[in-house]
């Protein structure tokens, strides 16, 4: 193929990266927008968003906008500042994470109890797991069946209760590399979800699965006319507000009974980690083994952008800590798939990247230095 | 309360300034203007990169003269946090060796034990020093977020507090107005706002 992959100049995104850009200094366009953001006039957009929920603000009592949350800080922080900033009638809702772990459930209680309105969506367990296994063999995605309801969920559950808005958090392909098509756009339609969220084979994927109708309920996304015809608008926090998770984790901490991690867990770079579901360990490594970066490199070029870490540093730690078998949940994933250590492991091989990768004695091995640009 | 965060190009200023902005601070200003610092109450000393970097960038932008008058003669506290922490200290031997601000008489060596992981990252635990203002109403064992590559050691009494990797290495110090933290309290989250809290208000 002999194509160039290299690493942003700023953070360590990698080329391979699905629909990342760099520019003339070889930035990326997370490590530009960073820049982007402090220099920017956020009035305009203030002003946008006001008019928004002018338009849309309830009198009746009815919910007025849709915050998908997990009990995380950012979903929090949403509910926080519609309700009480800026006096809203907002829903929270939650699709239950398949495998999800202690500090997640605890968050997503205390976030209940501090005062907001909140449904919690348990779609069929069957399908979802069957959906997670395809997604897991057919896309290297272990969580395909839950990542489709992260996004049909808040969809059916605006269309039937007649909630005119939908607000996620930050556009992650803007924020973290990627897309930049949401960059200067608040509100955004299906077709783009399809597109970026899920990326293409969806419907594919679904007619694929063998289950009747009311078994595929929370998966399918509401018709599009049903969603035009009620003018349903869905929307991007981060393009209103410049997005700042630090501040977010203040607001939460405060307001919305967010916990903290008790263990001091020393010397370890993931323990502020997404800690609410057991697959995505899985996903982080199939992520690297398909691209050549993981969790490791996503945080130290988090860290960067924050300012607390030097590029040099962040090329330590991902030597360290990338390239990790998700040993400690091993079992648990066998036993959810229903595979053998034999058919699991396969399924790694077949995702595996063997233009960045080789095996060693049984184990993947990168063939490139972290850093050093090279051709496949 | 009018504080300056002396900015000098060594990094995001953003989850500093919005940890003191959350804690009430009349004024935060990023400056490098030494009028600005001259007028400060309190001053910070942010800094993340190579140390040699940073002291080339303070003396291109006659900071130190002007932090000899303002720390040395008028007393005003600062706190130096990470990279500037160390700066505030006589010598680091990051980049073959370089004077610092030499206003405490510690010295930076790096982490050096084979196969230990570098840099230091994470939240780890600090037992701080009891006969101190910064950690006034803090238990004796607290967790604070680390990054850093280079440790500071000193065989003086600078009213240090420590933590251990690789060996014991100095967490923060307090010598009269001059406060460091190899920690960011602004990342460290409950813990790190109480310490700030307490530089904003006992110092």
């Amino acid at each position: 193929m002999n194509k160039k992959i290299f690493w942003c100049n700023n953070c360590l995104n990698m080329s391979t990266r699905p629909r990342i850009t760099f520019d003339q200094r070889g930035w990326c366009n997370a490590c530009q927008w960073m820049e982007e953001k402090k220099e920017m006039d956020w009035s305009a957009r203030k002003k946008e968003l006001q008019d928004l929920l002018d338009k849309h603000r309830s009198t009746d009592g009815s919910y007025d906008c849709l915050i998908p949350a997990s009990g995380g800080k950012d979903g929090s922080y949403l509910a926080y500042q519609l309700k009480h900033k800026y006096k809203m009638n907002p829903l929270a809702v939650t699709s239950r994470p398949p495998l999800s772990l202690e500090l997640g459930d605890k968050n997503l209680e205390a976030f209940i109890g501090s005062g907001y309105e909140h449904i919690h969506v348990s779609a069929n367990l069957d399908a979802m797991r069957k959906l997670n296994k395809l997604g897991f063999i057919e896309k290297g995605f272990p969580y395909y069946g839950w990542l489709i309801t992260i996004t049909t969920v808040p969809l059916i559950v605006a269309n039937r209760f007649n909630i005119p808005l939908i607000f996620w958090g930050e556009e992650g392909e803007v924020e973290y590399g990627g897309s930049t098509e949401l960059k200067n756009k608040g509100i955004f339609n299906i077709e783009f979800i399809k597109k970026v969220y899920l990326e293409s084979g969806y419907e594919k994927i679904l007619k694929q699965m063998k289950f009747n109708k009311s078994e595929l309920y929370w998966f399918k996304m509401p018709a599009q006319e049903s969603i035009d015809s009620k003018n349903i608008q869905m929307a991007k926090w981060s393009y209103f507000e410049p997005w700042d998770s630090y501040r977010n984790y203040l607001i939460a901490k405060e307001h919305c009974g967010l916990k903290e991690h008790e263990n001091s867990n020393s010397g370890t770079f993931t323990n502020f980690a997404q800690n609410d579901q057991a697959l995505y360990s899985l996903h982080v490594y199939m992520m690297y083994l398909k691209f050549g970066f993981g969790r490791a490199t996503q945080d130290a070029g988090i860290e960067i952008r924050r300012g607390s870490m030097t590029r040099d540093q962040a090329i330590n730690l991902v030597q360290i800590y990338e390239n990790v078998y998700p040993n400690e949940f091993i079992n648990t994933y066998l036993e959810y798939y229903g595979m053998t250590k034999e058919e699991f492991d396969a399924v790694l091989d077949r995702y595996a990247n063997k233009n960045l990768f080789e095996k060693i004695d049984g184990k993947w091995c990168p063939k490139f230095k972290v850093g050093e640009t090279f051709t496949e | 309360m009018n504080l300056v965060i002396i900015d000098y190009g060594m990094g995001n200023l953003k989850s500093i300034s919005s940890a003191l902005r959350y804690l009430s601070v009349d004024s935060v200003v990023l400056s490098h203007d030494h009028k600005t610092i001259k007028e400060a109450d309190k001053l910070l000393l942010p800094g993340v990169g190579s140390f040699v970097n940073a002291m080339n960038r303070i003396k291109e932008l006659a900071l130190d003269k002007i932090l000899d008058e303002v720390v040395l003669e008028d007393k005003k506290p600062i706190l130096g946090i990470c990279l500037g922490m160390q700066l505030l200290c006589n010598y680091s031997e990051e980049d073959g060796g370089a004077k610092g601000l030499g206003y405490v008489d510690a010295e930076c060596r790096k982490f050096s034990k084979e196969n230990l992981k570098e840099p230091h990252v994470g939240f780890n635990q600090v037992i701080s020093n009891s006969n101190t203002k910064l950690y006034d109403g803090f238990n004796k064992k607290n967790d604070f977020y680390f990054v850093h590559s280079y440790r500071l050691q000193s065989d003086r009494d600078i009213k240090q507090s420590y933590c251990h990797y690789q060996d014991n290495f100095i967490a923060s110090f307090e010598q009269g107005n001059i406060v460091g933290t190899q920690f960011h309290p602004e990342l460290s989250q409950t813990n790190g706002l109480k310490l700030l809290k307490n530089f904003i208000g006992k110092f």
